[in-house]
């Protein structure tokens, strides 16, 4: 099963359990990668259909029939092998009358992968990402780039570098969106359906015609995201995201992420920064942490690395001398408080299970538990 | 409609629309058929007796305040929309040829905003033209009033020149007025015309009339005289002469003296009861001349252009690079020509050595140009080249002068003098030159500098 195939049984469980607004986020993701004005202009009726509530008993039906035809168009597409896109190696960037330096940094990334930047305020998160989309001149080390271009500018048009604070603009959302897609050579009735389509993937249907002040923050990063899938760049280098984020719509954008990035026809990879640890992670495929701008250890979320000690970070409403004594039995080398939540480290032979258990034994009003053996979280104690 | 065309270049000609060409023009339409319209309606050219105004026309100086609020105020909402959003600072695909292209839009846009005046003195000759239609006949009636100034002894002065043309005199008359340097007489005479007649064809000037004064043409003289009689009454003026009278009055050969007595006044005056209505014919005809016949409308475009020109480099430099850097730039190029004069003026007081401003900016070009040929093939970051850049940009139009005073210099021929009088000597060939200097190499500095330039690394 190749991951079309597992992205279209996603769609298809989501029809079953009747997810909607997910399924419809999938069959655009679908009609985008045919890349056929025919599927454009289907799924744009069907979106401006479904926007009418009369409509929506036959919702089923149509989303169906629809997504029926995109897995027999795409079924039958190649999916090319993932490239590498992105190697770098020993990058130094020293900054002139400042004693912060960024690295040495080694960092490899390939077509569909996210690689998430972790640390504090001024460690280098951000010197990295303008390194990478050659806003920096490296002081040492080498960046590479594994797909084609023509010159240095053709280069700089496939990096989308989207800061945290991002520049206003001007006129109507849709107007802005139009433009980015005739830039970038996609004209007329084309132009005009997959900027509906890519409004309607962001969740920005409703705001098409509201200008930069009349959107939330969160709005204003959706409309990046819109505007850099029009861009359709090799990579997305993106500075917090998720800053000025509701929770709700942290999910969302991260999900968008993912699903952008693994496209199995246009996929893109993925590097951004994070003060949110834990959502950050789980998204990536590889976390960088960054303490005064060097990484202190570059983890594959998915792989486990040499990791002994079990870190708990948990909220209970009990005192930290009582906690002491009951976790002490588990092997507790130290426990630590800071706003609220409690984390204990204990030795590498005690597992999460464990911990769970003596809790309950104990009857400890527990409201909150994460286990951060393996998070970038253990480097901010 | 303009939002269907824009919606239409939006989502096919995203350049044309960014820089609101269909808005714009409109609008620089509309203003240059109101301008005309002005020009044409507030001419008052119906008839001659009250025709007044005389060359003002052409530089009536509230008209022309008007324009320039109407350039500065169109010329500030444009930008303002054309900076809302740019391509190439996003790094949006740019190939060198659409740049090049956004600049000549922007020369457009700009040669259309700063011709407005001239549509106005445009609407202001054609309405003098309707007054006579006939091209042929304006030349006639030109060669008419230009050849009679000669038998209009308006003023005696006028007949007093200090060249006396001791051929035309014999020389019993010289011999008569030992002590007079020179003889007042209708032979003798100095025109202060301008050169607006210059162009007639020889048969038409004055040294024609004095020819037929000297022949004793006396038919020639008379039919001159009735020719311009019959255009003063085709143009309902009033004279006191008649062909006859004006005769007796003037034609006196072989000295044709001019005396208090025979003046005759070139308008209706209380001092003399001779007059002719010559100086509102000379004036109207002279308007009316310049229309038809005026080789000016070449040049003042060209000014124009010139003008569009320079202010399409400084708008199109901060387009490419950013509003800080471009303001930088212009002050930098301030206080260096304010530094480097004082210096030049002190180095002069203490080592009598003459510094020159033009081979200091030669300098200064050459230096900048290498500085950023520097960074782009080492693929440094940007450093000071923002400024820089913009420098350049504007001194690409000025280099063939700047090359010229370079030279000079070099060869030790550099003189503020000769430099100017090389310039007033060719001054034409300069702009020319320097128009098509800016125009290939605008797009070779496009190509091989901005393009490359913006992708370097800003730090």
């Amino acid at each position: 099963m190749n991951l079309f195939e597992i992205q279209y049984r996603k769609s298809q469980k989501l029809l079953e359990y009747e997810n909607y607004d997910a399924l419809l986020k999938c069959i655009i993701d679908h009609t985008l990668d045919t890349e056929d004005l025919t599927f454009y202009r289907k799924t744009v009726d069907l979106l401006d259909r479904l926007d009418n509530k009369a409509n929506a008993p036959k919702r089923r039906e149509k989303l169906t029939a629809i997504l029926g035809e995109l897995y027999d168009c795409l079924s039958k597409k190649e999916i090319k092998e993932r490239q590498k896109l992105l190697e770098v190696r020993n990058l130094v960037k020293e900054y002139p009358h400042s004693c912060f330096s960024l690295g040495p940094i080694d960092l490899e990334l390939w077509e569909g992968e996210i690689v998430g930047l972790a640390g504090e305020n001024g460690n280098g998160k951000t010197t990295l990402l303008r390194s990478l989309c050659l806003e920096l001149e490296p002081t040492d080390g080498q960046i590479r780039y594994f797909f084609p271009y023509k010159d240095q500018y053709d280069l700089r048009t496939q990096l989308v570098y989207i800061p945290q604070r991002t520049d206003n603009w001007q006129g109507s959302l849709l107007d802005n969106l139009q433009f980015t897609a005739s830039s970038y050579g996609i004209f007329g009735e084309e132009n005009e359906c997959l900027v509906q389509l890519i409004i309607a993937r962001m969740g920005l249907r409703e705001y098409r015609s509201l200008n930069w002040s009349g959107l939330s923050s969160g709005y204003k990063m959706r409309f990046e995201l819109a505007r850099m899938l029009l861009r359709k760049p090799k990579l997305l280098l993106i500075d917090e995201p998720l800053a000025n984020l509701d929770i709700l719509a942290q999910q969302t954008v991260l999900d968008d992420f993912k699903g952008i990035a693994q496209s199995p026809f246009r996929p893109l990879g993925i590097v951004l920064s994070s003060q949110q640890l834990y959502e950050v992670e789980k998204t990536s495929d590889k976390v960088i942490f960054l303490k005064n701008g060097k990484p202190k250890n570059t983890t594959d979320a998915s792989e486990n690395p040499e990791e002994e000690k079990l870190i708990i970070e948990f909220e209970c409403a009990c005192s930290q001398d009582r906690l002491q004594s009951i976790l002490s039995t588990l092997g507790l080398e130290k426990i630590q408080q800071s706003g609220g939540t409690y984390i204990a480290c204990f030795q590498g032979n005690t597992t999460q299970e464990d911990f769970l258990k003596i809790i309950a034994e104990n009857q400890l009003p527990l409201s909150y538990f994460r286990n951060i053996s393996h998070s970038t979280r253990r480097f901010f104690l | 409609m303009f939002k269907k065309i824009q919606q239409y270049l939006l989502l096919h000609y995203p350049l044309l629309w960014n820089i609101k060409i269909a808005p714009v023009f409109a609008v620089l339409a509309v203003l240059h058929i109101a301008l005309f319209a002005i020009g044409y309606f507030s001419t008052q050219f119906e008839n001659l007796t009250t025709y007044g105004r005389y060359n003002e026309v052409f530089t009536y100086p509230l008209v022309f305040m008007f324009c320039l609020i109407i350039i500065l105020l169109v010329l500030i909402l444009w930008l303002i929309h054309y900076s809302q959003n740019n391509a190439f600072r996003v790094f949006y695909p740019q190939s060198s040829a659409s740049l090049y292209g956004e600049w000549l839009m922007v020369l457009l846009i700009v040669f259309a905003l700063f011709a407005l005046p001239f549509t106005h003195i445009k609407g202001v000759e054609a309405k003098i033209r309707t007054f006579v239609a006939d091209k042929e006949e304006v030349a006639r009636n030109v060669e008419i009033i230009n050849q009679i100034e000669c038998l209009i002894p308006d003023y005696k002065n006028k007949f007093l020149s200090s060249a006396v043309r001791n051929d035309y005199f014999p020389d019993s008359i010289l011999k008569k007025n030992p002590n007079e340097q020179a003889f007042a007489s209708l032979l003798n005479q100095y025109f202060e015309s301008g050169p607006i007649y210059n162009n007639l064809p020889a048969t038409g000037n004055q040294q024609t009339v004095e020819l037929w004064l000297l022949t004793e043409d006396e038919p020639q003289i008379r039919s001159l005289i009735r020719n311009f009689l019959l255009l003063v009454e085709k143009h309902h003026l009033r004279t006191s002469l008649t062909v006859d009278k004006w005769m007796e009055l003037i034609y006196n050969p072989p000295t044709y003296p001019i005396t208090d007595d025979n003046l005759i006044a070139a308008y209706k005056n209380d001092n003399n009861p001779n007059y002719v209505p010559f100086e509102k014919l000379n004036y109207a005809y002279k308007d009316i001349y310049r229309t038809y016949y005026d080789t000016g409308t070449a040049d003042a475009l060209l000014l124009i252009l010139c003008l569009a020109g320079i202010a399409s480099l400084l708008i199109f430099s901060c387009r490419y690079t950013d509003r800080k850097s471009w303001l930088i730039a212009l002050i930098a190029a301030l206080v260096l020509s304010i530094v480097y004069s004082a210096f030049s003026a002190l180095v002069d007081m203490l080592s009598d050595t003459d510094l020159f401003m033009l081979p200091f900016w030669f300098g200064v070009f050459v230096f900048e140009l290498i500085y950023v040929i520097r960074l782009i093939c080492r693929s440094l970051s940007k450093r000071y080249s923002s400024v820089m850049i913009n420098h350049l940009f504007w001194m690409l139009p000025f280099v063939p002068i700047m090359l010229v005073a370079f030279y000079l210099y070099v060869d030790g021929n550099y003189y503020t003098t000769t430099l100017r009088k090389w310039i007033d000597d060719n001054f034409m060939e300069i702009i020319w030159i320097s128009v098509v200097f800016a125009f290939v190499t605008v797009g070779l500095f496009i190509h091989y500098i901005v393009r490359p330039w913006k992708s370097l690394p800003e730090q």
